[in-house]
């Protein structure tokens, strides 16, 4: 799901509101909570992944493994196809061996089906996460620099329709956070 | 050529002088010029032999040197045009570059010619070829004849004229020999002395006549440390007459020889190859017999091909012999008792010479007792073999100038101080002589003492001129082959290393300055023949050979008493011991020629060493191995070398090798054996018993190319009733020959003719090595030294393997050569990542030099360990003498490269390009590898495997055909026949 | 029962900050100044003779090793296979337990993954070291050259090519993926601006977003999933460069399993090695722990069984097929001249390992470090003697030889060893060396699922107090 636009064009302009939470368990249930309360566009943040939690939130997406897969058919067929290509671009009688030897190019077609599978794979995995991303709002919010050690974090952002900054702080502490603040949207870059 | 007496300067000075002149007129300028008072300063300059002491020598000797220097300084240093050389098959002008120019003429080896056809290219050299039209080759050579072009590039080679060591210019030894040659016209040649190695050529006979005439009590001696004198002299003993004994192998059904290596390394050994395989090869196909019978006290390349193989004492030869000839009923002195084995091995021969009558020929060796040789002839002539297999003639080696002059009596005039002026031509005493002749002091009596010869060896640190003399392919000359036929040599080299040829060095000797060596040549040829000379001189040399120049064949008169044998020489307790020339180095003279000094030992596979053969039995009792360092001691005087345990070798018998050893400084010949001469004697040069050997404690690191010898049970070598062999190929048979490509899973690819393979046959390779050296000289193959073969990386394209059978103390010994098998499923192919070796659709294995980046996998994965790879750099920094000898046809491999036998794909190529450009397909034999083309036995048989006529399909479809590792199924295009087994009656195991 | 529970969170929340502070702290404030120093510097030293070696043999040739005719391979290709197999362990030990969901592994898989990164590295660098022309190594790549000669794809050597370049590639994505979660870590937990900016860029911005979790963990196990059977199929390739030629004693099926077994073997006993030496020196007991020698133990112990069989079944084919060169190339490893590195292998590979029966030996550091050498050392001889014993002789007796490996062959293997420790130094100095994110995920998911045998908490089941 899409975060809203880092940058707003005045300073005043909020990115979100975050509540930090002690116990993956607590940051769980406020998840929950807020769905319930129809808020749509938040995050979690977490030291370590949570089971379940990205299911709460509402996560579903497959792209990754389908990007693995479309990887290794790529490899596959790459492999291959450049092995017959390469032999019948230029036939060459090798130790009377066949000039195709499918069992001889299946090693180096699995070697590339491998490779690109896992390239694409993980090249999905950054783009769709779009990352690397090194400058971001949240960095600039308070202890943020807990979520990765031992605190848990829930953010709803501002371009949620039903975003209304005081309410939902209101609603938020209402989850028995250790905290809860806004988040400004940087004031561009840096 | 700066050996001009005249700085250029002077030249210059006396031209000027000169200028416009000629005719009478010149010669007049020259009268002034030698009164000039400028011209006398020169010449004192110059010739301070001449300006020594009142300057009152005679006004012709004046003009001589005067004459010379100006022929010298009008000389010039190279030529592209073989001036006067008429090439064998095309017109000498036109040079194409590229393509190959042969002329024929030979090579010398202990007097005899070699006849060859030279390769060269714009000029040089590369490869020397057998004549296929001499009788006495037919296209073949030995490894010596192939090494020789190496000998001419040798860059060790002396270049300059020396005098007192330091270079001197050539009119310096003008005017010494000039004005010796006056002194000598007035005592009659009082005092002079000339040494020669053994010569035939005809024009040294003629020269050495004029010499002898002119000067009567001058003496002409010949020393020859490998000759075989020892047959001569035979002769002699049977009928007062020296004759040169010709064995006619091609007719022998039955040979039997005593201790004599017919088959073995020497100046007769293509010959002799020739006719036995011909002889061979007949029987083969099932007409009459070819056995051989060898009786030996150390094994040799004929014992190894013999039938049956006796081990004796050299002792015991004698009593053999004197056995055999009573049991044929001629007279022989009193019985000698024989052992068992000796009298059953007897029994056999006789009865086999006996049913061969003039089909059989019994030989002894020429080291033993002429007595003993002697009765061998007779033996000969009561069977009827003289006329057929044995004939005589007229010697061709040329004889010293009367029968006392031997080496032992020069050194004892010159002791004696009655040698004033010695001249050594193209022979090595200082390093050669018996070692009971102190030839060095000697030496110091004699007052003027100079040597000509190829290099600056021994003999010339000792005398106080040396001349550099040209090299056989640099000169003209003439001498006879093994029948006796004269060969006329003809320069091959565009240009010179300096020197000049015996022949001149001869006229310069008699005074006369201005020759030049064709001209003397010719000299001999135009009193021969007379007119009209030119055309019979051009054909000659266009044909490489003269018809009809052998000395007439004599028929002698037997007086059927002979000498009785001398006793056996060897007491039991001690051991005797055996000379032998150096298989690979010869007498000492091939010991600066890396392909030689590389090339493996037919029998023992040592190279850059020579050893002391023992016996397994003797080795077990000293507690020596190969390798440990032993000392040989006989007569008081010892040698000190790296013992080798040989099996075959009897017991008692210690075998020691001519030729290594050598103190003259060659950066080849460096530190490499010992010297066997140091324990020669003059008496008993060729074996000598009452010797004592003991280990020394230390050992030898010998650089053998082959460490295994047994053939562990393998079936590389195949053997094969004669029965089976001879006939024609069965069904059975046919499906055992196709064994060679079991089923594969891999697809069958047809090739359609030409298609390249080979077949060798195992029955008739004597492992002289010829085709090992050939194939050095035609790929450009580096040399390595011996640490690197001692590591296991010599470069040899070819190898002869060499194993054993049986017991140690009397094995059968088998050769096998082997090239590259181009396996038609090769798993080197396979193995390459980069596509350098691939097949091409001629059936060639080839490997792609450029292509190649050195992983070696090829060769991991080759079941004959055929291929080799370039562990360094091996050819960057060859002398350039060296790059001019390389084949311009085949690629110079770089550093981390892997190369192997190609079939000599050059040659292919060049053939078909020939047969594309006249609008034909290549015949049948056309294409000859390099080592098919030496090969003296034609072992090898190389051609079209696609088309069922040609001569190695025939050959293939023999029932004796195999291939190598069948098991493997790589489909070899290189095949054997299996080696036939002679039945032999009465003797077990000895057969093949 | 909810009491309890908040108790549990109380103490695992702080062992959450406790982990990341013990494993993150390592990178940003050292703790063993001086004994890094002195292993780096030797290991420097090991570097620079590494450089000096292949100098002179770049400038030489391989003619200075002691490679011949017929052994024209040397320790080179040992080696390389050696190395090679030692890699292995580093993916199999993170790859396959993660898919087993063996929550141990997270103390280990971090730099038994940089060790693969680096045991592959100098794996790969031997087959161009040993090379003629080292200088023309990339005609092995299919790329299109003027002449249009493609490599020659049914040489073992080309498959090598492919797999050890993927394998390094996979290597190092896997490794670093897995890191970066911890990169975030040290860059929030860095004071100084230059590491701030330093794990920062590393850290690709990463900020724990669940989303971002969610993906991660589809790529990492994915990927996971495939480095197994790659591991497989790369060393059964290495084992085909001796299996697919017709040399007896390489010519045979059992090859491509035996190497693999033979990999893990050698690999796990190299992890366990690194493992005790790391724990020791930075006191990481209570996150390596003996529990997770024991298991290193086991691991050690079933794959050298394999290995062993491998060795059995050798034999048995050998005698099974018939084949006369098979056999006495067989009978060779027993008796001739390299019969030194057979039952060499045989001591070092089996005799100590039985040790491992007894959980004493298992779990005591010392003796599983000297176990473990052994097998490393072993293994280095099994590699020579299959090289070796292979080529020295195989059919024609006339072309057998022996080989002598020279000092520069050596030199360049103790060189090997300080490629493989320099980069592997630096790293485990400056890069978080263990997976804290998964060690506190192992921890939080051990207070939610409850094991109903054991009753332990989550910190005590991955830092594995019994």
């Amino acid at each position: 799901m899409r975060e809203p636009r880092a940058y707003g064009e005045t300073l005043q302009e909020l990115y979100g509101v975050m509540a930090e939470f002690k116990s993956p368990d607590a940051l769980k249930q406020a998840v929950h909570q807020a769905r319930m309360r129809g808020y749509r566009r938040l995050d979690a943040f977490t030291p370590f992944p949570v089971e379940g939690l990205a299911e709460e939130i509402g996560f579903s997406d497959w792209r990754v493994p389908l990007a693995t897969l479309a990887g290794g058919a790529f490899g596959t067929g790459l492999g291959y196809g450049m092995q017959v290509y390469t032999n019948l671009n230029y036939p060459l009688n090798v130790g009377g061996r066949p000039i195709v030897a499918l069992s001889a190019f299946m090693l180096i077609t699995f070697e590339l089906l491998v490779l690109f599978a896992v390239v694409f794979g993980i090249g999905a995995m950054l783009i769709l996460n779009r990352l690397p991303r090194l400058h971001h709002p949240l960095f600039g919010a308070d202890r943020f620099d807990t979520a990765s050690l031992d605190r848990f974090f829930l953010v709803i952002f501002s371009d949620d329709e039903k975003f209304d900054a005081r309410h939902i702080q209101n609603f938020l502490w209402s989850l028995g956070p250790e905290r809860v603040q806004t988040v400004p949207s940087a004031g561009g870059p840096g | 050529m700066r050996s001009s007496g005249l700085h250029t300067g002077d030249a210059d000075w006396i031209r000027r002088h000169l200028d416009g002149k000629s005719g009478h007129s010149f010669w007049r300028g020259l009268e002034e010029l030698s009164e000039a008072p400028e011209f006398k300063r020169l010449l004192a300059a110059e010739f301070p032999s001449l300006a020594q002491g009142p300057m009152d020598f005679a006004r012709r000797d004046v003009l001589k040197c005067l004459g010379a220097s100006l022929v010298l300084a009008g000389l010039t240093g190279c030529s592209e045009d073989l001036n006067y050389s008429v090439p064998y098959v095309e017109a000498p002008e036109n040079i194409i570059p590229g393509r190959p120019k042969y002329y024929a003429t030979a090579v010398l080896m202990g007097g005899y010619a070699q006849p060859i056809l030279g390769e060269t290219h714009v000029g040089r050299p590369t490869k020397l070829e057998g004549n296929p039209d001499h009788p006495a080759c037919l296209g073949a050579t030995d490894a010596f004849t192939q090494a020789a072009v190496l000998g001419l590039y040798d860059p060790d080679r002396s270049r300059s004229l020396r005098y007192m060591g330091r270079p001197a210019a050539w009119a310096e030894l003008d005017a010494m020999l000039v004005s010796q040659a006056a002194r000598l016209d007035a005592t009659a040649g009082q005092g002079f002395c000339l040494l020669t190695g053994a010569t035939s050529s005809p024009t040294m006979g003629r020269q050495l006549k004029a010499l002898t005439e002119r000067w009567p009590r001058a003496r002409w001696y010949i020393h020859e440390p490998a000759g075989e004198e020892g047959r001569f002299e035979a002769t002699r003993l049977a009928f007062g007459q020296r004759l040169e004994q010709r064995f006619h192998l091609d007719r022998a059904e039955v040979l039997v020889c005593f201790d004599d290596d017919v088959l073995g390394p020497g100046p007769k050994q293509t010959y002799h190859a020739r006719g036995w395989a011909t002889r061979r090869q007949a029987a083969q196909r099932g007409e009459g017999g070819c056995k051989i019978w060898v009786a030996e006290p150390t094994p040799s390349l004929t014992g190894v091909m013999a039938s049956w193989r006796a081990i004796v004492a050299p002792g015991r030869i004698s009593a053999l012999v004197a056995a055999l000839a009573s049991q044929l009923g001629v007279p022989s002195g009193p019985a000698h008792s024989l052992a068992e084995e000796e009298r059953r091995w007897i029994e056999g021969a006789a009865v086999a010479l006996e049913a061969h009558g003039g089909r059989g020929l019994v030989s002894v060796g020429h080291q033993h007792d002429p007595a003993v040789q002697a009765l061998g002839l007779l033996i000969n002539a009561k069977l009827g073999n003289v006329g057929a297999t044995l004939t005589f003639a007229e010697p061709s080696l040329l004889q010293a100038s009367d029968e006392g002059a031997t080496l032992p009596d020069l050194v004892r005039r010159m002791e004696a101080g009655e040698v004033s002026s010695l001249a050594v031509l193209d022979c090595n005493p200082a390093y050669t002589a018996p070692a009971d002749l102190d030839f060095a002091a000697a030496m110091e009596r004699v007052e003027t003492r100079f040597h000509a010869g190829l290099y600056f060896d021994e003999t010339a640190a000792l005398c106080q001129w040396h001349a550099p003399l040209k090299h056989d392919l640099e000169t003209w000359s003439d001498a006879r082959a093994a029948d006796g036929l004269a060969t006329i040599l003809q320069p091959l080299i565009g240009f010179s290393f300096g020197g000049r040829s015996q022949h001149v060095i001869l006229e310069n000797c008699l005074g006369d300055v201005f020759t030049e060596d064709r001209a003397v040549v010719a000299e001999t040829w135009r009193a021969i023949w007379g007119e009209p000379f030119e055309e019979r001189w051009h054909s000659a040399l266009v044909a490489g050979f003269i018809p009809g120049s052998a000395p007439p064949e004599v028929v002698p008169q037997f007086p059927l008493e002979s000498a009785p044998p001398v006793a056996s020489v060897s007491r039991a307790e001690e051991l005797t011991v055996v000379v032998r020339t150096d298989p690979t180095v010869w007498d000492g003279r091939f010991a600066n020629i890396a392909w030689l000094q590389e090339l493996p030992k037919p029998l023992t596979k040592v190279t850059w060493d020579n050893v002391i053969l023992v016996s397994p039995a003797l080795a077990e009792k000293l507690k020596i191995e190969t390798g440990s360092e032993v000392r040989l001691e006989a007569s008081g005087r010892s040698v000190t070398g790296p013992a080798w345990v040989m099996p075959g070798q009897e017991q008692r018998t210690v075998t020691v090798f001519l030729g290594y050893g050598r103190t003259m400084p060659g950066r080849v010949m460096e530190g490499t054996g010992y010297d066997a001469y140091r324990i020669r004697t003059s008496r008993e040069t060729w074996q000598f018993g009452g010797a004592r050997l003991a280990p020394t404690g230390k050992k030898w690191q010998l650089a053998s190319t082959q460490l295994h010898f047994a053939l562990e049970g393998r079936d590389m070598v195949r053997f094969m009733p004669s029965e089976e062999a001879s006939t024609k190929r069965s069904g059975a048979a046919q499906a055992k020959g196709k064994g060679a490509q079991r089923e594969t899973i891999y697809p069958v690819y047809d090739y359609e003719s030409p298609s390249w393979g080979m077949s060798i046959d195992t029955d008739l390779c004597i492992g002289c090595n010829a085709c090992v050296v050939a194939c050095v000289a035609e790929n450009n193959i580096p040399m390595v030294g011996k640490e690197q073969v001692a590591k296991g990386r010599e470069m040899f394209w070819l190898r002869v393997d060499r194993y054993y059978e049986g017991p140690p103390e009397d094995p059968r010994t088998v050769f096998q050569p082997v090239p590259c098998m181009h396996c038609e499923k090769a798993p080197c192919e396979m193995g390459c990542p980069v596509n350098a070796t691939t097949h091409s659709p001629d059936g060639l294995n080839q490997q792609v030099y450029n292509r190649c980046i050195g992983t070696r996998t090829c060769l991991s994965f080759c079941p004959y360990k055929v291929r080799r790879f370039n562990w360094f750099d091996l050819t960057g920094n060859d002398p350039p003498e060296i790059q001019a000898l390389r084949n311009p046809d085949v690629t110079v491999r770089a550093r981390g490269v892997m190369e192997k036998c190609t079939y000599c794909v050059q040659r292919i190529r060049s053939a078909e390009i020939q047969a594309k450009i006249e609008g034909r397909a290549v015949r049948d034999g056309e294409i000859q590898t390099a080592c098919q083309q030496a090969c003296p036995t034609s072992a090898i048989a190389f051609g079209d495997v696609a088309d069922s006529e040609t001569i190695v399909s025939r050959r293939k479809a023999s029932p004796r055909d195999y291939s190598l590792l069948e098991e493997v199924n790589t489909w070899p295009r290189t095949t054997y026949l299996a080696r036939i087994e002679d039945e032999t009656p009465g003797n077990g195991s000895k057969r093949g | 029962m909810a009491q309890d529970v908040s108790i549990r969170t109380a103490s695992s929340r702080s062992r959450y900050a406790e982990i990341t502070q013990e494993v993150v702290g390592i990178p940003l404030s050292y703790p063993r100044w001086r004994n890094w120093w002195i292993c780096f510097g030797i290991a420097l030293a090991l570097l620079l003779l590494f450089f000096v070696s292949a100098g002179v043999l770049f400038w030489n040739g391989v003619g200075v090793w002691g490679n011949n005719i017929p052994v024209n391979w040397g320790i080179a290709i040992s080696n390389y296979v050696w190395w090679l197999g030692i890699g292995h362990a580093g993916t199999l030990i993170s790859a396959m337990l993660l898919l087993l969901n063996q929550p141990w592994r997270n103390a280990l898989n971090r730099f038994a993954e940089a060790m693969t990164l680096f045991a592959v590295t100098c794996a790969g660098l031997y087959p161009i070291l040993h090379l003629g022309r080292p200088w023309r190594f990339y005609w092995m790549a299919p790329y299109p050259n003027t002449m249009n000669i493609w490599p020659q794809f049914r040489s073992p050597l080309t498959w090598d090519f492919f797999a050890v370049l993927t394998y390094l590639t996979v290597s190092i994505l896997f490794w670093y993926i897995g890191t970066v979660p911890d990169l975030a870590a040290s860059r929030d937990r860095a004071r100084a601006r230059f590491w701030q900016v330093f794990y920062g860029i590393l850290a690709l911005g990463w900020r724990g977003s669940a989303i971002h979790w969610a993906r991660w963990r589809q790529a990492y196990r994915l990927t996971a999933a495939i480095a197994v059977p790659l591991v497989v199929s790369v060393h059964s390739e290495i084992s085909l460069l001796f299996a697919a030629g017709p040399i007896p004693g390489w010519n045979s099926t059992v090859f491509p399993p035996y190497f693999v077994l033979g990999a893990a073997f050698s690999g796990f006993a190299v992890v366990s090695m690194i493992a005790i030496v790391l724990r020791r020196a930075f006191y990481l007991q209570n996150l390596v722990t003996t529990r997770h020698l024991d298991l290193l133990g086991k691991l050690l112990l079933a794959t050298g069984l394999m290995t062993a069989y491998g060795y059995i079944v050798e034999i048995y084919a050998a005698y099974y097929g018939g084949e006369r060169y098979e056999m006495e190339t067989l009978w060779d490893r027993f008796t001739g001249v390299y019969a030194f590195s057979y039952w060499g292998a045989i001591a070092c590979n089996f005799v100590p390992l039985q040790l491992l029966w007894l959980r004493g030996a298992r779990t005591s550091p010392f003796l599983l470090f000297v176990i473990s050498l052994a097998v490393a050392v072993g293994m280095w001889f099994e590699r020579y003697m299959l090289l070796v014993t292979g080529l020295y002789k195989d059919y024609l007796p006339s072309s057998w030889g022996l080989y002598d490996v020279s000092i520069w062959e050596w030199t360049l293997y103790a060189g090997m060893m300080g490629v493989f420790f320099v980069p592997f130094l630096l790293l485990i100095r400056f890069l978080p060396m263990i997976s804290a994110f998964e060690v506190k995920e192992t921890l939080y998911e051990g207070k939610v699922q409850h094991s109903p045998s054991v009753e332990r908490t989550g910190a005590e089941r991955i830092s594995g107090h019994a």
